[in-house]
Parts: structure tokens; sequence; C-alpha cells
């Protein structure tokens, strides 16, 4: 007791004991509080960093199933924003059109397992289709009517082996038979040996035989055949409709006109 | 419906057939489930050639093909793989998939004679074969599995009851 208040009255009085042991005190004790400091902030720093993993897995968890929600989101509209392009498309071309028509939409195709090209379409006659009429994408002519029910139709594509069209050259203006071979290109056929038809041109509906308007694209000239064809020549034509991406299309309730 | 009942088979597949199966085709070839379900039906039960002119009617009606060539090759088939029914003890994978080949070739080659030689119209022979190639080879491999897996669920129906 003594002791302390001689150390506390010489402390107020001076500021250093003339036998100070304080120095050596600080010099023995920091190296070892420098290791605990040290270790302590360690493992603090290791439970701060484990619990934040903690909580930076179960957000990135979270921000994944958002993710996943939104990337769901992003396609749904990109598929909105195509099908509205798409039918601005069919719209514009149905505008440009001197026939009136009626859209539709492709909904299956031939339950047979590739021999014939034919899909169905969800307008019958009750929307005014009929047997026969002419059926229009805006990139090209796709077929005729088939078979008509009250709200359904099937259309032959004109890739089916059954069909023929009647077709010219636009630039030579030669005519020929257009055939189906079920597969994207289809044949030119009795084009005169002397016509002039060379890859590049193209190849629209004639017009004649009065299923398909005249004017309608078909499809470009890839090749031309002149061999062993007789009085005639061949050429292969490129659709330049996809069948096989059929969506929307148009049925020309008018039979006659020209495409304006 | 009862589930794997000829009616609800037959049912589901002229649903699928021009809808579901039209986005799995291999060369411009699909599977044919009427074919699968035909021979699945004439192999497990008896009356396989009226399901098979069951079956192949109503495909005819659902597609845009020639009217009868299905009911024809269908019902045909129906009474082959009943016929086989009788012949065979048991049905392996390989025997199937025999049998799936086999049908195959027999539709392809029955569509052939019926549009070449009948109707004097059909798709150009590269087509067809390649057509053929494709469907026969997807039909071998799909064909014995779904009749596989036809089977197990008709056993464990069974096995409720």
């Amino acid at each position: 007791m003594g002791c302390s208040f001689f150390l506390i009255t010489f402390h107020v009085k001076k500021s250093e004991l003339p036998f100070s042991l304080e120095p050596y005190v600080i010099t023995f004790l920091t190296p070892v509080q420098s290791v605990v400091t040290r270790t302590v902030r360690q493992a603090t720093s290791v439970w701060d960093h484990y619990v934040n993993l903690v909580e930076v897995k179960e957000e990135n968890a979270r921000l994944k199933k958002r993710l996943q929600q939104l990337t769901v989101e992003r396609h749904r509209y990109q598929e909105i924003e195509q099908r509205y392009q798409r039918l601005a498309k069919l719209l514009d071309f149905k505008a440009r059109l001197a026939h009136k028509t009626v859209a539709a939409e492709v909904v299956a195709r031939d339950s047979n397992t590739g021999w014939y090209e034919v899909v169905v379409i969800n307008r019958g006659s009750q929307d005014g289709v009929e047997k026969g009429m002419a059926v229009v994408a805006p990139e090209g002519l796709v077929g005729q009517v088939l078979q008509v029910s009250s709200h359904g139709a099937k259309v032959l594509l004109i890739t089916d082996f059954r069909s023929s069209v009647d077709a010219l050259v636009q630039r030579s203006r030669h005519s020929g038979i257009l055939i189906g071979s079920s597969r994207e290109i289809c044949q030119m056929k009795y084009l005169p040996l002397n016509a002039d038809v060379r890859p590049g041109d193209w190849v629209v509906s004639s017009g004649m035989g009065g299923i398909y308007p005249k004017g309608l694209p078909i499809g470009r000239v890839i090749r031309v055949n002149k061999k062993g064809q007789g009085f005639f020549q061949e050429a292969d034509v490129a659709l330049s409709a996809d069948m096989n991406a059929l969506e929307e299309v148009l049925v020309i309730i008018e039979r006659e006109g020209t495409l304006s | 419906m009862i589930w794997g009942s000829p009616v609800t088979l037959i049912g589901l597949t002229v649903f699928l057939q021009p809808t579901l199966v039209q986005y799995l085709s291999v060369g411009g070839a699909r599977s044919d489930l009427c074919l699968v379900v035909v021979l699945y039906l004439g192999l497990s039960r008896t009356q396989g050639g009226n399901y098979g002119i069951v079956v192949g009617l109503l495909q005819d009606l659902a597609g845009g093909g020639i009217l009868g060539l299905n009911t024809l090759s269908k019902g045909l088939l129906g009474l082959l793989s009943e016929v086989a029914q009788r012949q065979l003890l048991s049905f392996s994978y390989p025997t199937l998939v025999l049998l799936f080949l086999l049908a195959t070739l027999f539709e392809g080659g029955l569509f052939l004679l019926l549009t070449q030689y009948l109707l004097t119209l059909a798709p150009p022979k590269e087509v067809f074969l390649r057509t053929l190639m494709f469907q026969t080879l997807i039909n071998a491999v799909f064909g014995p599995l779904i009749v596989f897996l036809l089977n197990r669920l008709a056993g464990e129906r069974r096995r409720r009851r």
C-alpha cells in the first residue's frame, strides 16, 4: 500500500522514476503483444472472411437465380421482338400485294416422316380459305391449299414432289415448270435449250394455270444443266422462302392480279 | 384414360407426330411414331392388323400424303408383327432393331412401288434413298427403346393391380 502511494505521489510530482522500469517492460512486452495482436487479427480476419463467404455464397445463389429469371425473360422478350418483326414484315408485304389475303400460322407439319412436304395452318373455310388458293410468305412463294376444314387447312409446299408451278426466269422471261423434289432445291424443267438462264437469275411465278398470281418470287437459279435433256434444259432453283422455318404465312383469297 | 391402353397410345401418337416429332429430324427424315406404336401393339396384343389400319388411316387423314398408303402399310405391318409375336419366343433388343429395320424398309419399298409404278409420281431416287436411310436408322435406334419403355410401363401397371 505504501509503495503504491509512493509511486502515485512521485508520478504526480515528476514524470519519470530515476530507476524507471517501464522501458524494460515495454521492450519485453512489445514483441509478445505484437504476436498476440497479429494472431488475433488473423483469426478475426479468417472469421470475417468465413462469415462473408457464407453471405457471399448466399448472395451468389440469389443473384444466379435472378440471372436465370432474367435470362428467361430476355429470351421471352427476344421471341416477342422477333415475332413482332416477322409480323411487321408480313404486314408490309401484305400491304404491297395487290390481293386480298388472310394471315395464318403454321401449326403442324405433315404427319408422315419425310416423304411429303405439307403443313397445316390455322385458317379454314370460315376465314375465306378455299382449296387451290396460293400461299405466300414475305420471302416468296410457299405453296397452295390442298384441303380445307372450317378452321384449318393443309398446304402443299412447292418443295413437295407432287407440286408443280408454272414459272419464268425474270430476266429473260423464259418459262418452265418448277417441280418439287422433297428438299430445299427445286428443279425448273422444260426450259427451251436456247433459253438464256444463268446462275443468279430470279425465278418468279408466271401467273399461268390460275393458281399462283404473276410475279411472286420463288427463288434463284443456282445451276443450269443442259446435258442429255433432249429439247429442254433444266435449272436448279434455291427457294427464297425457308420451308423449314415457316411460322406465319399469307393465303391469297383473290386468285388473279399482279404483284404491285 | 388409362395410360398404355391402345386408345391412349394411338391418340398421343396422332398428336405428337405432326407437332413434337417434327422438330427431331435428321437429314430431313423423322422418326415414325405411328410405326413404332403399330409394331408395339402388334407384338404385345392381338388384333395388330386392326390397330395398324386405324393408326395408318388416322395418319393419312391428318397428313397430306396419298390417302390409303399408310392405311395399307401400317395395316400390313400390324398383321406381320402379330405373326412375329406368335413365331418368336422372346424379343431382345437386337431382334427389335432388326424388326424395326425391316418394317421401315418394307414401308419405304411399298411407298416407292405405289408412287413410282402405280401413280407414276415419286420423289427423286437419291432423295428417297437418303430419307429412307436416315429413317431406318432413327426407327431402328429409337423404336426398340420406346417399345421397352412402353413394356416397362405396362408391367408396372399390371404389378400395381
